[in-house]
Order: structure tokens, then C-alpha cells, then sequence
């Protein structure tokens, strides 16, 4: 306890406590969209761009002296990029979305891979592989907390202002069209929104493990609320909880963060279903 | 405007890619029909409300909804899906799938203002969705679902509604309430377009029937209900 208590009180783990709880925020509202609107894939496929941008923000920083790049600003630009390629390709005659998200995915991390192996390693040591796809939050600075917090206000801002028409696109985009919305530009909002998220959340569980932050606490609201705001507000309560429960594990049993958050949120979606079933067995007399 | 057809469609092919579906369709949706549209599957009717919605631009001809371009006209337009296309785990309840179909009317910063209320509860009344408003997507009964979906092309006022098979895939039992509203929609005045493939329970509010199978041709509704065709239907 005291050596937790001590942990709590070093600045570092406190900005991993911070940057978590904006992460989770951000999981809670657009993870819902992501959740009911079908997106799990996108999201996958946008968070493994991200390492590109890592990749290419590292090779810019080092090789042209880039001062303003930074890997948080590499991995934004390249998981928009990717956004922005999403919502083209579903527009484009005999391309399938999953096609794009796959080619997207794939070519990403390769990306990543290439930039990182030919950046100038004597004027920028980077982050390692591991860091990087399964996070470290010990790298929080003060400085990349604000920022997370600034990326946290816009987003939610974006969701508040968008949400009716995210969730009328969500629900039947056919009817929206022929009502005469611009389907196309919610597209890009919405792939936008779940791109920055994306980051955000890989700074905390890292590239790979974003998914499960995305939509596992999103579908727990989906499963005890009758509405999107009450999907959103449940999934945010609920990624906060599990999050700041799995970090405090982490440092008690000594184990990675990132992993131990998602296996905390995992396990207790788990049972949460497991519970459910029960009880609707119950219910109708099974 | 107000004599000529509601939707008028001249020499369309129209189809997916390199494929067409229907060719070379000649069809006039004049206002008070009620037109049933029947076919086998694939043959193209879904096809025809895309072209009609401007879903889909045709490879050939033209079309005009109220004398625009489909995708201004359609806005006029009341379109009903297929109710078996929704995810009935959505977190939507009845109401709110009712007020989407204001949205595309309320420009970028939409405001809840006293007319579309009204609008919203005129519409639920008129689709009998009131009493389940507060219910769930995933918690309503197919013909619940189905008045939801039909309440929300109304309360947009529009003077034609395309309904894509609203009873398909509903028990007999509760296709009556969905042909009920119908009814009451055409005794309004309001021009009414429906893919289906019976006319059991409606036949008596069918004035118009056309069959697509790649093309369009319009045959004696009374034909598709098994009876002999009378004379002044068509």
C-alpha cells in the first residue's frame, strides 16, 4: 500500500492516470459510434496506421530536422490520412471498404517499419517497437498530456455538435441521403473522430491493443443503456473505471500497463456477459 | 408542375458497375396512385425507388422527381427501407427514429422548435407509434418497427411515399396495422409507391401495378390478387 501510495505520487504515473482518463473520455463517445455503427474494423485498421506516422514523424525529426514533428503529430497525420482514405474507397465503384482497411492496415505498419529503419538513430534514439505498439505511458509528459488534452476538448466538442447526425448515418445512412443529408462529410467526421481517438488510446494501451479500449466499454453502455447518450456516458464510466483499476494493478503486481488495463476490461466484459446470459436465462425460464 | 406526374422517368438504364439491371424504362408516378410494384427478385424494383431516390445515377435517360433532379426532388420523398436492413441492437428508441426523419429539413444547426414537435407527435399519431415512443429498436414487434419506419417518412410531410416490401418478412396477423396506415396515407392524398409481393389486405387501395423484370411494364392490379381485371383500373 505505501508503495503504491508512493507510485501515486510521482509525477510521471500521474500523467499516466491523466492521459488515461482523457483516452477513456474519448473511448466512451466514440466508441459508441464505433460499437453500433459497425466501425471495429475501421478502427483497427486506422490505429496499425498510426505506426507509420510514428515511423515517418521519427525519420523527419532525425533526417531533416523537423522540429515541430513529433510521433504523436506523425501518427495523427497518418491515422487522417487513413480516415480520409476510408471514407473515398467506400465511395469507389468495386472497391470493398474491407479491402481498403486491410491494404491500410497492412501497409501502415510497413511504413512504420521502413521510416524507422532508415531514420538517422545518432540524433533521435525512438521509442522501441514494444513501446510502441503496446504502449508505455511512462512517456507521458506534461507536454504530450496537454496536447492530449487539447486533441480531447476539440474531438468532444466535434461529438456534441455532430451527435444527432452521427447517430441518424449510423442508424440507416440510406435514409439520411435521401433526406437530403450530407452523408459523405458525417463519413468524414466520424472517421475523423475514431482516427483521433485511435491515437489518443494507443498512447495509453499502444497501436495494438486500441481496439479493445474502443469497444469493449462502448458495448458494455450498449448492453445497459435504452440510448446513445446513455451508450456514451456508461461506456465512459466504464472505460475510466476499468482503466484507472487496471493501472493501479499494474503497479501493484508490477506488470505492463497497457496490457493489464485490457486484460481488466476484458475479463469483466466477460463476465458481464456471462452474468447477462444468466440472468436472461432466468428470465424466460431456461 | 401540379398536372404533370409526380415522378417521371424516360428511357432509364440503370444498373451496379458494368451490369444493368433495368433497361430502357418508361414510367409516370402520377399524384392519388397507389402503386404496387411487383416482380421476381433481381429483376430490378429496388433498383427502380434507387433511380427514383437518386441513389443511383441511370447510365441512360432521364428522370425527374416534381420536375427535378432526384436528388432535390427526393427530398419530397417518404422512403421506407426494408425493415429487415436495421440492426435491432441500435440504441434508438421509437421516438427518435421518428424525429431523424426532420433532420435533413433543419439545416446545420438544428433547433427544436414548436411546428416540428407538433410535426413529430402528428406523425406518431398517425402511425399509432405513440403508445411504444419510448421503446427500444431492438424491443418492438416487427409491425411496430415497420409504423416507426413509416411514421418517420411522414412526418416530413412529403406527397409520395416509397415503401421497399413494408410487410415482408411480418406475420399476416400484424400486416393489417402497416396496411392500415397505408390506407389512411392514400385517403389523404398522398401518392403512395410499394414494392411487394402480394397484395393481400391492400388490393382494395391498389390503383396501379407494374411489374419489373429488367424492364417495366404495368399489368391490372386486380390480376396480381387472383381476380379477373376490371374495367377503369387502368
Amino acid at each position: 500500500m505505501t508503495d503504491l501510495l508512493y507510485y501515486l505520487s510521482i509525477p510521471l504515473i500521474q500523467n499516466m492516470f491523466a492521459a488515461t482518463v482523457l483516452a477513456c473520455v474519448l473511448c466512451g463517445a466514440v466508441g459508441a459510434y464505433v460499437v453500433v455503427g459497425r466501425k471495429v474494423a475501421v478502427t483497427g485498421g486506422i490505429a496499425h496506421t498510426t505506426f507509420g506516422g510514428v515511423g515517418f514523424a521519427y525519420y523527419v525529426m532525425s533526417v531533416y530536422g523537423v522540429s515541430w514533428m513529433s510521433p504523436m503529430a506523425g501518427a495523427l497525420l497518418f491515422s487522417m490520412a487513413a480516415a480520409v482514405a476510408i471514407v473515398i474507397g467506400r465511395r469507389t465503384d468495386g472497391v470493398r471498404e474491407d479491402t481498403v482497411i486491410g491494404a491500410l492496415w497492412a501497409v501502415g505498419m510497413a511504413l512504420g517499419v521502413v521510416f524507422m529503419c532508415y531514420m538517422d538513430r545518432s540524433v533521435i534514439v525512438p521509442s522501441s517497437y514494444e513501446s510502441i505498439l503496446f504502449g508505455n505511458m511512462l512517456l507521458i509528459d506534461s507536454g504530450k498530456l496537454a496536447v492530449m488534452a487539447a486533441v480531447t476538448a476539440v474531438s468532444m466538442a466535434a461529438v456534441l455538435f455532430f451527435y444527432r447526425d452521427l447517430r441518424i448515418i449510423t442508424f440507416d445512412r440510406v435514409h439520411a441521403k435521401v433526406s437530403g443529408m450530407n452523408v459523405t462529410a458525417l463519413d468524414l467526421v466520424l472517421h475523423v473522430l475514431i482516427a483521433v481517438t485511435c491515437v489518443l488510446v494507443a498512447n495509453v494501451v499502444g497501436i495494438v491493443m486500441v481496439i479493445a479500449l474502443m469497444t469493449v466499454p462502448a458495448a458494455m453502455g450498449s448492453l445497459f443503456s435504452r440510448g446513445m447518450a446513455g451508450t456514451m456516458a456508461i461506456g465512459t464510466a466504464a472505460a475510466i473505471a476499468l482503466s484507472l483499476l487496471g493501472l493501479l494493478l499494474s503497479l501493484a503486481m508490477d506488470t505492463p500497463p497497457g496490457a493489464t488495463v485490457v486484460l481488466v476490461i476484458g475479463t469483466v466484459f466477460a463476465a458481464v456477459l456471462a452474468v447477462r446470459r444468466l440472468a436472461l436465462g432466468a428470465a424466460v425460464g431456461e | 408542375m401540379a398536372d404533370g406526374p409526380l415522378i417521371s422517368l424516360r428511357g432509364v438504364s440503370a444498373g451496379y458497375g458494368r451490369g444493368t439491371v433495368l433497361r430502357d424504362v418508361d414510367l409516370d408516378i402520377n399524384r392519388g396512385d397507389f402503386m404496387a410494384v411487383v416482380g421476381p427478385n433481381g429483376g430490378g424494383k429496388t433498383t427502380l425507388f434507387r433511380v427514383m431516390l437518386g441513389l443511383i445515377v441511370p447510365s441512360a435517360g432521364t428522370v425527374e422527381v416534381m420536375g427535378m433532379p432526384p436528388r432535390e426532388g427526393c427530398r419530397r420523398i417518404g422512403y421506407v427501407p426494408q425493415f429487415g436492413v436495421f440492426d435491432r441492437g441500435y440504441p434508438v428508441y421509437a421516438e427518435q427514429v421518428v424525429r431523424m426523419g426532420l433532420r435533413g429539413r433543419q439545416g446545420m444547426l438544428p433547433r427544436r422548435t414548436r411546428e416540428q414537435e407538433e410535426a413529430v407527435r402528428r406523425a406518431m399519431e398517425y402511425a399509432d407509434v405513440t403508445s411504444f415512443g419510448g421503446r427500444r429498436v431492438g424491443e418492438m414487434s416487427g409491425g411496430q418497427m415497420q409504423r416507426a419506419l413509416l411514421a418517420r417518412a411522414l412526418v416530413s410531410e412529403p406527397e409520395i411515399l416509397l415503401l421497399d416490401e413494408p410487410t415482408a418478412s411480418l406475420d399476416p396477423s400484424v400486416r393489417g396495422e402497416v396496411h392500415r396506415v397505408l390506407a389512411k396515407a392514400a385517403g389523404d392524398g398522398i401518392t403512395v409507391v410499394m414494392i411487394t409481393h402480394g397484395l393481400e389486405g391492400i388490393a382494395h387501395c391498389v390503383n396501379r401495378a407494374v411489374r419489373v423484370d429488367g424492364t417495366v411494364s404495368e399489368v391490372c392490379p386486380s390480376a396480381l390478387t387472383g381476380a379477373v381485371c376490371g374495367g377503369g383500373l387502368l
